[in-house]
């Protein structure tokens, strides 16, 4: 198989078949954020570059740091202090390049770098002993697959916002119910790569 | 809602309200990845739960300790540091003495590390009181959300299995709901649970105005 | 001044609502019938348990939740009918139960009753019931008269052994497959009816089917017997075009349309699941606000020119 016909697959698994929000159940505290759409998309791309890069950074401290330290047992510690790292270094790359959008980043910088989608991104690329690209990809891709989870979210929350949900279920409750009929829907990506 | 309260200083009341009113999972929405994923047998809920509440506990006495230290924006990633500090030795444990719960359990162990749970009690609480509230809070919490985590769990796999922590409960002529071992029946779940607790407890509010007025 | 402020479709009342679902029954009778015909008795109990189920269940819920019991407006009895249509014939009566009330309470009740769901309720029951009990809802049976699912003698559908049939066995349906679904005459009467009473635009049906079409001819399939075969027709007219869970536009229901074509034979081709249908759909109805929001009409006086014209 050619290498972009494996690249294409690769991101179809990672945005549908095995979308981190969805499928694989990482980066739910996000849910809070999906409310409004533009909100969302921003959160969403913010944490796909974060993802993205420290994907990259982790696989680099993970590889030729910690490995032939024989540290692995300081993986977690190192991959979290990457990820802050990364996350403030993009927050003021935003900054320097457009104020008004690092203004309204400001509440969900905390959820970038505390997201288990992101270091559970990292993690799962050491298990799984790839390469510094495969590393990067994964990275990059499923951010996109939690960007279009947390868009479509989005999408029907701004929906429910008229809707006459009983007063007990207003809010999480009816969201996680939201998310429970989109997992479903998702599980008809099963297969497709 | 997710505010410590000055009358819950009290460890009995922090821990009435941990796992009650104040349920991180079920009332405050804290720590959802790892009660939406894990949770499809009752041992696993119970085992994270615990695991979770320990590190909570850790991070708690310790960020109480380093509170006069650190302020403005670097709480956060002192925070994140810590309780990622104390995954790591979680880790070690669950792997060297709890194999096959540390296998179930997956990359959600080394997820401890970001849980909103215990980043959302350090910021609250640890981080600005004294030791004995920090751990009456993070004890309060920790046993709220083992508990929670347990009843998901519990109910997912009596639901999708007809067991609990391993026990045939069911009849054998029950046909699993495989629905409930999924992402999608853990949103479920979740969601109902929430929206039941929630009911309830205004309905135990509203009954309590009524008997005053 | 109480203004509510809702979702479209915009107006409801329960003269109109009632109206419109009866039309809809009206329209899924002939389905009902040749289902009933083929399949015989294992398919009349759980069209009857489905609808009785769905009533029922709203009907509870609705009390439950101190809201007005709205069962008149028929909308519980065409979920119930539908999601019945939809089932395989042998499938025991409790699946056709469970679906109902999901479909009722938790896909349509818990979000605020009829017009507040973003998914097709039925739809969604069945892909419940199609990952929870997947045995029982993957099990098929010859069409075979009355007693059909007493022998239930196990057979493989025109998805799952392609070429075995004939058009015209596909088109008058005496193939296995679900209830509703595989007589096509029956579901071209339905249209047609729906269209002369103008319940459904024609845009929805015809795009939808003309993109499974085309897009099952791309991939390399038989066009004609991909429409012919499993559930798209009876999807195309009667599950697609449910107003609440699709776009408000005209331009957005074309693209809705087209692309749940395309989903349906992906799916089928190169997914685990035979029949792409169901989940193409759903995934659509989770698309379809952010469809309205791309294509979104053009107010007069707003827009590039606007500042132009407004000085």
């Amino acid at each position: 198989m050619s290498g972009v016909a494996r690249v294409l697959l690769f991101m179809v698994s990672c945005v549908f078949t095995e979308n981190i929000f969805l499928t694989r159940l990482m980066g739910c505290c996000a849910l809070d954020e999906s409310r409004r759409l533009g909100a969302a998309a921003g959160v969403g791309l913010f944490t796909a570059l974060v993802m993205t890069l420290s994907s990259a950074g982790a696989w680099m401290v993970g590889r030729w740091v910690l490995t032939p330290l024989d540290a692995a047992y300081l993986q977690t510690p190192a991959f979290v202090a990457v990820i802050i790292l990364l996350t403030v270094l993009c927050a003021a790359l935003i900054g320097r390049i457009r104020p008004a959008l690092r203004e309204a980043l400001e509440g969900s910088l905390t959820w970038a770098a505390a997201n288990c989608a992101v270091l559970g991104t990292a993690v799962l690329n050491m298990e799984k002993a790839c390469s510094l690209g495969e590393a990067l990809l994964s990275g990059l891709f499923n951010g996109l697959g939690f960007l279009l989870a947390i868009v479509c979210m989005a999408g029907v929350r701004e929906r429910l916002a008229f809707s006459k949900v009983p007063e007990s279920l207003r809010g999480l409750p009816i969201a996680l119910i939201s998310a429970s009929l989109m997992a479903l829907a998702f599980m008809g990506f099963t297969g497709l790569a | 809602m997710r505010t410590m309260d000055d009358r819950k200083h009290a460890p009995g009341e922090a821990l009435k309200y941990g796992v009650l009113g104040g349920n991180p999972l079920l009332r405050l929405g804290l720590g959802l990845c790892p009660a939406l994923a894990v949770t499809v047998t009752a041992m696993n809920g119970l085992g994270m739960g615990l695991a979770t509440a320990c590190v909570l506990l850790c991070t708690s006495l310790t960020v109480s300790t380093l509170r006069g230290l650190v302020a403005g924006r670097a709480r956060v990633p002192l925070f994140l540091l810590v309780s990622a500090v104390f995954a790591a030795v979680a880790q070690m444990i669950l792997a060297g003495w709890f194999p096959a719960l540390n296998g179930a359990l997956g990359v959600f162990v080394p997820l401890i590390a970001v849980n909103c749970l215990i980043l959302n009690r350090a910021d609250e609480a640890a981080s600005r009181s004294g030791l004995m509230t920090a751990a009456a809070d993070a004890v309060g919490m920790g046993l709220g959300y083992t508990a929670a985590l347990t009843l998901v769990g519990a109910l997912r796999e009596l639901i999708g299995r007809g067991s609990v922590f391993g026990a045939a409960i069911l009849p054998s002529g029950y046909e699993p709901m495989l629905l409930a071992a999924m992402p999608a029946g853990g949103f479920l779940m979740v969601g109902l649970l929430m929206g039941v607790f929630r009911a309830v407890a205004s309905g135990r509010s509203g009954k309590k105005e009524s008997e005053r007025t | 001044m109480n203004l509510r402020m809702s979702p479209a479709p915009h107006v409801y009342s329960s003269q109109s609502t009632r109206a419109l679902m009866l039309n809809v029954i009206i329209a899924l009778l002939p389905c009902a019938v040749a289902g009933v015909w083929h399949f015989g008795s294992g398919a009349l109990t759980l069209i009857l348990a489905s609808t009785l189920s769905a009533v029922l269940a709203e009907c509870l819920w609705q009390k439950l939740a101190g809201r007005r019991v709205l069962i008149g407006d028929l909308s519980a009895v065409v979920t119930g009918l539908i999601l019945g249509l939809n089932l395989p014939p042998s499938a025991p009566w409790w699946l056709a139960v469970l679906g109902s009330a999901f479909a009722v309470v938790v896909v349509k009740g818990l979000f605020g009753g009829l017009g507040d769901n973003f998914v097709n309720p039925a739809l969604a029951a069945r892909a419940m019931l199609l990952v929870s009990w997947p045995k029982y809802m993957t099990a098929w049976v010859a069409p075979a008269g009355w007693n059909a699912c007493v022998d239930a003698v196990s057979a493989a559908t025109p998805l799952a052994s392609p070429g075995s049939f004939t058009a015209w066995q596909l088109f008058l349906g005496d193939v296995p497959g679900s209830i509703g679904e595989t007589c096509k005459l029956a579901i071209l009467l339905g249209l047609a009816f729906l269209l002369l009473t103008k319940t459904v635009s024609w845009r929805i049906p015809v795009t939808l089917t003309a993109s499974a079409f085309a897009f099952s001819w791309i991939f390399g399939g038989d066009p004609v017997a991909a429409i012919l075969s499993g559930g798209v027709l009876f999807a195309a007219v009667f599950m697609a075009t449910d107003y609440v869970t699709c776009p408000m536009s005209a331009a957005g229901q074309l693209v809705y349309a087209a692309c749940a074509g395309l989903l349906i034979v992906l799916i089928r081709r190169y997914g685990l699941y035979p029949e792409g249908v169901t989940f193409a759909i759903l995934l659509m109805n989770i698309a379809a606000p952010l469809i309205d929001r791309c294509v979104r009409r053009r107010v007069y006086g707003h827009g590039k020119g606007a500042n132009a014209h407004n000085g």
